[in-house]
């Protein structure tokens, strides 16, 4: 009987072998549900990948699926009739992705083979000759963009051998009395996929980053050739729209992610934005503002992060308010020194380089919100900046980039200005600098957004919620908006202390 | 198009026509700007997650080229620049390129522990054994072709690990399997010689000693340091052919290059050891877990994933089914009966030499199957393309192994000159060696092993019989073995799955 309290959760290459964001949110996620029994599934490399988190006890099993380590299943591939059917799904199921006109259907070829795969048989059939001869055959065919591309015998061998190693979670069973739960898209949805189908298990799923993005630009450095690149993204493209159908619901952290997911052929309907939460304990109120007008950045010191806008808009910040400081919190990455050298540089070309500081790394965060009177933020990509909703929650403003889900998260409540447009970050930054009762009153409603909206229990509450809708359970929990009044409550509850709220790493 | 432009001078994609004081169309100017990456796309999208994570908002993309968000920008760009299928940046990665210095070294170093029983072998005199060997020779052999059966295999094990990125696990395991494997031989030659020949027995022991450290050395690349640790035992050895050297130079000399390859072997495995110590006091010290926070250790699973035993035993196999076959080549006049024992010593010398030139084949093939897998565009080209390949490389290897029998035997003292049939016997072994080898490294041990197997086995169950003509019958054996192993090869290898 299914009752919501049972959730496989899977994972790909984040929780619980490294830290990070999704890391951190899993983390907190399962930590804020101790009644919740967790089966965690974890997609990881060669499978000799360390846990790096401690697990807490509601988890009491943790499958690690190494897609790159010994084959798994049976050595020996199916023969006669069972090879023949093989090699008839296997066809439409390149079709899908290969060839759009052939109108099969992903999904049900899919599920022929999640069967195999569950037989132990689906590798041992995918390294078959057969299997590559119905590859040459499919992408060589003159009216296909794969054909103009001149597939050689190795790029045949290459992809099988990636689409083998790609396809391994589909043989994983999850128990049929839980939830599943996939965390991102793409690969970590293939058990939950062949379980929704097979044993009707309720199928949810999270998306922080835009799985799919991530793969196209994953291959822009790619080493393999045009049809492989083709034929391996083809596949993604289909596994994400096909997740995006099939799951019962979708949760992304923001709405901007619902661009990718309903162009994805996502139904509107089953999306339902679930936001990241962060501790108003963790960063508490930051108190009184520093002396000197001061700007200040938290985050990992990298390109994404466009911290050359930032510099700019502060050199004419500057020319406007010389005494004007600019500090910036956070470690710079291994192989990240170039691009540090790069920004003092650009300071010193800017002459601004003695109001500037790398402050580093710090171990309270909140600090670092406290040290400044407007929070910047000058990224050109973000799913929902943890370091907004953190300043948001120690009363501070900020100024950011229109990116990703920064809207959602500032409302009205900062001010937003078009990504990698020094004149109009600066001229955002002058405007609160100078208004010092506009620059409080929006600390203030910052703050008390995050209380109404962002907080961790809430977004705790609301998976607790969809996890017994998707069980089946008749009775609903609605959270309520929760009041400025009763946030005082929210900071003596204890279960959120054992959580890890260190918001550098997202 | 307009009437009366000729077809060359317009580009297929329609253009927006604009008069000349207009500004340029910003589509144009960001298709221009992004076209080769464009051109490579296999999907609109492929071109919006560029634009967005260049920090392209759908605001942004509105007011600069008027269509509604990132995809519509994308689906324009897609449409308006030709595809192209750029190779990948950066030379061809070809895993197979080998020196062929360092591979002829090795055929050295496999060799040069031959001096050994030449030093060897004034402290092993006595009266014949059975079959008309030579004094000490059956304890001696039974160890060796143990311990090349045990090395064979812990080798193979030991590469699994490699291949796993784990050098301390290949490490810690050499560290285990190279003494236990020494002191099997050992204890085989004492059961074989039971107490009659106490100097064989020592020998013996040193002998499989010598075997473990150097599997070790030469797992992880060392066959530099195994070379100069041989090297003046086999200058000793050279020295005592032409002139009389004291038993005791001769024990000092073995020792001492012994002592020396043991204690290279046990310098390259002693950082596992380190981390054996380490590992076992952290777990020793482990406090139990306080708290809900922390896992418990009973749950906790072991990620770590090894290569399996089994899958050593064919390797094994065949190393034993190759030690016999190569012993019969160079005791196989003895064992017949025959008493000139100096004709087969140098065909086993020669074939040991040819080893290097073996394994550079080896890779040889390995390389040009690759590139025949590259350039290929139906499995039947690339058939073709291999079996050239491979015809090319096993005449290399025959060529190389004639070349070095004739120049062993002219070389060798008091060897008369190698007959028709011996030759033609040693190149078909040589065939099933190389093509053994070959089955071996793609994978497909499990035929080779059987193969050598049964060959080992018919040529035993020939000598026990004693079946006239020695000679004839191995040439069947090794002919029968060499042309169903060269079968294997063409129906394996002209598959492509093989070469992944």
């Amino acid at each position: 009987m299914r009752n919501g309290r049972h959730v496989t959760m899977l994972t790909e290459g984040t929780y619980p072998h490294v830290h990070g964001g999704v890391s951190t949110w899993c983390d907190q996620l399962v930590k804020g549900m101790p009644e919740v029994d967790f089966h965690v599934v974890s997609l990881t490399g060669s499978g000799r990948e360390p846990v790096t988190w401690e697990l807490p006890s509601n988890i009491y099993r943790h499958t690690p699926v190494p897609t790159w380590g010994p084959r798994p299943g049976r050595r020996a591939a199916p023969f006669g009739r069972a090879r023949r059917r093989f090699t008839d799904s296997y066809e439409r199921f390149l079709l899908s992705f290969l060839d759009p006109e052939a109108h099969c259907n992903f999904g049900e070829a899919l599920y022929d083979l999640a069967e195999l795969a569950r037989d132990g048989r689906l590798s041992a059939a995918l390294r078959t000759e057969s299997a590559l001869r119905s590859l040459m055959w499919i992408w060589t065919m003159p009216h296909l963009p794969t054909a103009a591309a001149r597939p050689t015998v190795h790029d045949a061998l290459t992809a099988t051998d990636l689409l083998e190693h790609a396809l391994r979670p589909l043989g994983i069973r999850i128990p049929e009395d839980s939830v599943a739960h996939a965390v991102s898209s793409g690969l970590a949805t293939l058990p939950a996929l062949a379980a929704r189908h097979l044993d009707g298990v309720p199928f949810l799923l999270t998306e922080h980053g835009i799985y799919l993005r991530e793969r196209y630009l994953g291959y822009r450095s790619g080493e393999q050739r045009w049809p492989v690149k083709a034929f391996m993204l083809g596949f993604y493209r289909e596994l994400n729209s096909h997740g995006y159908q099939a799951a019962d619901l979708i949760t992304p952290c923001n709405q901007y992610n619902r661009r990718w997911e309903e162009r994805g052929g996502a139904d509107g309907d089953k999306i339902r934005t679930v936001y990241n939460g962060v501790d108003p304990a963790a960063f508490p109120h930051a108190g009184p503002e520093p002396e000197v007008p001061t700007l200040t950045w938290c985050g990992r010191v990298d390109p994404i992060k466009d911290l050359e806008t930032l510099l700019r808009a502060y050199g004419m910040v500057r020319a406007e308010l010389p005494e004007t400081r600019l500090r910036l919190f956070g470690p710079v990455p291994p192989g990240g020194e170039a691009y540090r050298t790069r920004l003092e540089k650009l300071a010193a070309e800017l002459g601004v380089t003695d109001g500037l500081t790398f402050e580093g790394r710090i171990s309270e965060v909140w600090r670092a919100y406290a040290a400044g009177h407007v929070v910047m933020l000058s990224s050109i990509s973000e799913g929902f900046p943890f370091s907004i909703i953190e300043a948001m929650s120690c009363g501070r403003t900020t100024v950011s980039t229109d990116v990703g889900g920064v809207r959602e998260a500032v409302g009205d409540t900062g001010l937003v200005v078009p990504p990698r447009e020094p004149e109009k970050m600066a001229a955002a930054a002058l405007t609160l600098l100078r208004d010092d009762k506009r620059r409080l009153k929006l600390g203030e409603l910052s703050r008390q957004r995050v209380i109404e909206r962002f907080t961790l229990r809430r977004s705790v509450d609301a998976f607790r919620t969809i996890y017994q809708e998707l069980a089946g359970q008749p009775e609903v929990y609605e959270p309520t908006l929760e009041t400025v009044a009763d946030w005082t409550l929210e900071l003596r509850d204890p279960w959120y202390e054992k959580v890890a709220t260190d918001g550098t790493g997202w | 198009m307009p009437p009366g432009a000729r077809e060359d001078t317009l580009p297929a994609v329609p253009r927006q026509r604009t008069p000349s004081w207009a500004q340029p169309d910003p589509v144009d100017e960001l298709a221009e700007r992004l076209g080769d990456f464009i051109a490579a796309a296999v999907h609109p999208d492929e071109i919006a997650a560029l634009l967005e994570s260049d920090g392209m908002s759908d605001d942004q993309i509105r007011r600069r080229y008027g269509v509604k968000n990132s995809f519509a920008l994308a689906e324009v760009l897609y449409e308006r620049v030709g595809r192209r299928y750029p190779e990948p940046a950066g030379p061809v990665h070809d895993p197979w390129q080998v020196g062929l210095l360092g591979c002829l070294l090795r055929g050295v170093v496999f060799a040069l522990p031959g001096f050994g029983y030449v030093l060897g072998a004034p402290l092993l005199a006595g009266p014949k054994e059975d079959f008309g060997l030579p004094a000490g020779t059956l304890p001696l052999l039974a160890g060796a072709l143990v311990g090349w059966m045990w090395n064979q295999g812990l080798a193979h094990r030991a590469y699994s690990w490699l291949g796993l990125g784990d050098r301390l696990a290949a490490r810690r395991c050499l560290l285990l399997g190279a003494p236990t494997g020494a002191l099997l031989g050992a204890l085989v030659a004492l059961a074989v010689a039971g107490t009659a020949h106490p100097a064989a027995i020592a020998f013996a022991a040193g002998q499989s000693v010598y075997l473990g450290a150097a599997t070790a050395l030469l797992v992880l690349g060392r066959e530099r340091a195994l070379l100069a640790a041989l090297l003046p035992m086999a200058a000793g050895a050279v020295v005592a052919m032409l002139h009389s050297v004291p038993d005791a130079a001769r024990l000092t000399l073995l020792l001492g290059s012994l002592t020396a390859v043991a204690v290279l072997g046990l310098l390259e495995v002693t950082p596992a050891i380190r981390a054996l110590k380490g590992r076992g006091a952290v777990l020793n010290v482990r406090l139990p877990p306080r708290g809900r926070d922390k896992p418990q250790r009973s749950r906790r699973r072991r990620t770590t994933m090894g290569p399996r035993i089994t899958a050593s035993l064919p390797y094994a196999l065949f190393g034993l089914a190759t030690g016999v076959l190569v012993l019969y080549a160079a005791l196989g006049d003895i064992l017949a009966g025959e008493q000139r024992s100096a004709i087969a010593a140098p065909a086993a010398v020669a074939l040991t030499l040819s080893m290097g030139p073996a394994e550079w084949l080896l890779y040889r093939f390995r390389s040009g199957s690759l590139t025949g897998l590259r350039s290929s565009s139906t499995p039947r080209a690339f058939w073709r393309t291999t079996a050239f390949t491979l015809v090319k490389c096993l005449t290399g290897y025959l060529i190389a192994l004639l070349a070095l029998s004739l120049v062993t035997s002219a070389l060798w003292p008091q060897a008369p000159g190698i007959g028709g049939i011996r030759l033609a016997g040693l190149l078909l072994l040589g065939m099933l060696l190389w093509t053994g080898l070959l089955l071996q490294s793609f994978g497909a041990v499990v035929g080779a092993a059987a193969v050598c197997c049964a060959a080992a086995l018919a040529q035993t169950l020939a000598l026990v019989a004693h079946m006239s003509g020695p000679h004839l019958v191995a040439l069947a054996v090794y002919g029968i073995a060499a042309a169903t192993q060269a079968a294997l090869v063409c129906a394996l290898l002209g598959r492509v799955t093989a070469h992944r």
